[in-house]
């Protein structure tokens, strides 16, 4: 069922077995697999069915070191969450991802992919796709009649990714949980903060206030933060009646560790060597359907060259007929004769391909998300949020900038041209982060060096658990959404084994 | 306008001409010399790889300019220097097998990229022997223009 708490009277009180705080991709996510299983769950969502001013600025705050997207633009404080504006990129994580890199500090998931991937086959079908069939890319390419671009040696690869139609939580699945005899939904209720026992080892209750200024509280078994990278960590940190730094932050983790991806879009054009090859399967914007899926190809580097060139996870994203650098013209053309033996492969001229690139960062204890002076009208203390870029990632993403113009013109397609060439100490214009905010609460199989264990339960608190991207150690290049509705499915999946 | 359509014909005829010109008029002996005839002429085949000559003139000053080495260089230093990189020794080219060196271009420029024997040019990377070759480019028709001048 769905109530709106406005309508509760003052002083309430709520008793439940589990309480999910946000009602995003990874609370829904959960409220349904809670839903028909016995269990009382009532979750708390800020906002209404519909966006409103008001409850959106909760979410503003202050960013520090690089000049971020101000904070309540990228978040949707609604129910359905940010879902209700994301645009549906899927791909999960690999093996790879989530295994300890030497090269990268603090890299590391304390589970593997092997874990995962029960759910995130669970989870297509919630974010409106079809098979899990990520591996087939040959399969589908071959099935479509599309060639797959044929770089050299295990170093470039072609994945896939899918589209979601984007599939709305907030409308997708708002008649489920109203149906939902089991889970209730509060709408318009603002979690202060959570109480605990002296010791900070126990959750006890969470505070709620309505933006009306009514208040209730709800005392659970389980506690589930579910409001986002960002939020998630805030919460934590404003809990701090009975531990002045916050719940779960005896080693001053909470919120540290923040994480976004970093996009150069464009990073380089390709000028053309020879006849545009067909590159369909990747820049087609409307992708291409197939087993119940809408999928299009990406490129990102093997775990061979990864490893032995040392960088970060990233892909590339084709986009034809860039409308950037439109100033400097193609010089591809001038070598179709060295490129091309046979007559009839030349090309017209000024023909090229944008690379996009997303690119993994490198975890950072002092990139984080703080506490500010200013209060929000609920009289919550606001965020700040530094987030600084390193020279180590600025070389990162130089290397890929020479490696994805080295591979198209090793396979003979034409010349990069990037600015970041010019400017190897300079982030180029068109850089910006991807908006995905992860990492505040990280995953870790120690208290020492993470906020959550491997089953996302907040370490020396024994029922205080936390889902969605804020427990992601590092980030990969893929986007987080399929993953973290993934593991908000695993850890319901642990609750309901637990409770039992 | 589609350059494309124009380009394998021209590319054919520089090449008839080239070694039209030296079978008529260059005896084999001075080829074993070095003779500036021959020199000149596999300039001009080597130049000829190039599509777009004047952009490729342009792209060769821009190199030349951030490469004091070669500023120096006169064209026929230039097609040496080319020879060189190609392994190909001057003396066992003749009019006959200039075609030799497409294939032997083809696979430095490839092998260039593979070595990462590479500049970068306001933004572009090239390979080293195509950038020496659009070098070569800007220094004959310079000399070109000197002799005209």
């Amino acid at each position: 069922m769905i109530i709106d708490a406005k309508k509760l009277p003052n002083g309430h009180k709520i008793n439940t077995d589990i309480c999910i705080v946000g009602a995003g991709a990874a609370g829904i996510a959960m409220g349904l697999e809670f839903d028909k299983s016995g269990f009382k769950v009532a979750m708390m969502e800020s906002g209404g069915f519909i966006l409103d001013k008001q409850t959106q600025s909760l979410y503003s705050g202050e960013s520090t070191g690089y000049k971020n997207f101000p904070l309540e633009m990228n978040r949707l404080r609604y129910f359905g969450g940010t879902t209700g504006h994301w645009d549906g990129h899927c791909r999960p994580f690999d093996d790879f991802d989530l295994s300890k890199r030497d090269w990268i500090p603090h890299s590391g998931w304390p589970i593997t992919l092997k874990e995962l991937e029960p759910y995130l086959k669970k989870s297509q079908p919630l974010l409106g796709l079809g098979e899990y069939e990520y591996d087939s890319f040959a399969e589908y390419a071959e099935k479509l009649r599309l060639p797959i671009l044929p770089f050299e040696g295990d170093r470039l690869i072609s994945v896939m990714k899918m589209k979601s139609p984007p599939t709305r939580f907030g409308k997708a699945y708002k008649k489920d949980l109203k149906k939902s005899k089991n889970v209730s939904v509060y709408l318009h209720s603002n979690v202060l903060e959570l109480t605990s026992n002296k010791a900070g080892t126990h959750v006890t209750s969470a505070r709620v206030k309505c933006i009306d200024g009514s208040k209730y509280t709800v005392k659970a078994k389980k506690f589930i933060l579910a409001a986002g990278g960002l939020e998630n960590a805030r919460l934590m940190l404003l809990s701090s009646k009975s531990v002045p730094n916050g719940l779960g932050n005896s080693n001053d983790l909470v919120g540290r560790f923040y994480t976004d991806h970093l996009m150069i879009l464009p990073l380089m054009n390709i000028s053309f060597s020879r006849t545009a090859p067909n590159l369909d399967l990747y820049v087609n914007k409307n992708g291409h359907t197939l087993n119940g899926n809408l999928m299009y190809g990406v490129l990102t580097a093997s775990e061979a060259l990864t490893r032995q060139e040392k960088l970060t996870r990233f892909r590339f994203h084709l986009h034809d007929n860039p409308p950037i650098y439109r100033g400097e013209k193609g010089i591809g053309n001038i070598f179709s004769g060295i490129d091309v033996s046979e007559e009839g492969g030349k090309t017209d001229k000024d023909k090229s391909v944008a690379i996009h690139m997303v690119m993994e960062p490198i975890p950072n204890p002092d990139n984080r998300v703080k506490l500010s002076d200013k209060k929000d009208f609920l009289g919550q203390r606001k965020i700040t949020v530094n987030w600084e870029l390193s020279e180590a990632e600025l070389a990162n993403a130089h290397r890929i900038a020479e490696i994805g113009a080295l591979e198209f013109a090793r396979m003979g397609y034409g010349r990069g041209y990037a600015p970041i060439f010019n400017n190897a100490n300079k982030w180029p214009d068109f850089f910006r982060p991807g908006k995905h905010h992860c990492g505040t609460t990280r995953m870790s199989d120690s208290p020492k060096t993470g906020v959550v264990d491997k089953h996302c339960r907040v370490f020396d608190i024994d029922n205080l658990y936390v889902a969605g991207s804020s427990v992601f150690p590092t980030i990969g290049h893929t986007n987080p959404t399929l993953n973290l509705v993934a593991l908000a499915l695993r850890l319901a999946d642990h609750l309901k084994k637990d409770l039992s | 306008m589609n350059h494309s359509v124009d380009k394998p014909s021209r590319r054919h005829f520089l090449k008839s001409v080239t070694s039209t010109v030296l079978v008529s008029s260059v005896p084999l002996s001075l080829i074993s010399c070095g003779n500036q005839d021959v020199l000149e002429a596999i300039t001009k085949y080597l130049i000829s790889q190039l599509e777009f000559p004047e952009e490729a003139s342009k792209v060769g000053r821009l190199y030349i300019t951030l490469s004091p080495e070669i500023e120096k260089q006169t064209y026929e230093q230039l097609t040496e220097s080319l020879l060189f990189m190609l392994k190909v020794k001057l003396d066992s080219l003749s009019p006959e097998n200039f075609g030799l060196l497409d294939a032997k271009i083809r696979e430095k420029v490839h092998q260039d990229f593979v070595d990462e024997n590479v500049v970068k040019l306001k933004g572009w990377m090239l390979s080293k022997t195509e950038a020496t070759l659009c070098a070569l480019a800007s220094t004959y028709s310079k000399n070109l223009f000197i002799l005209i001048t």
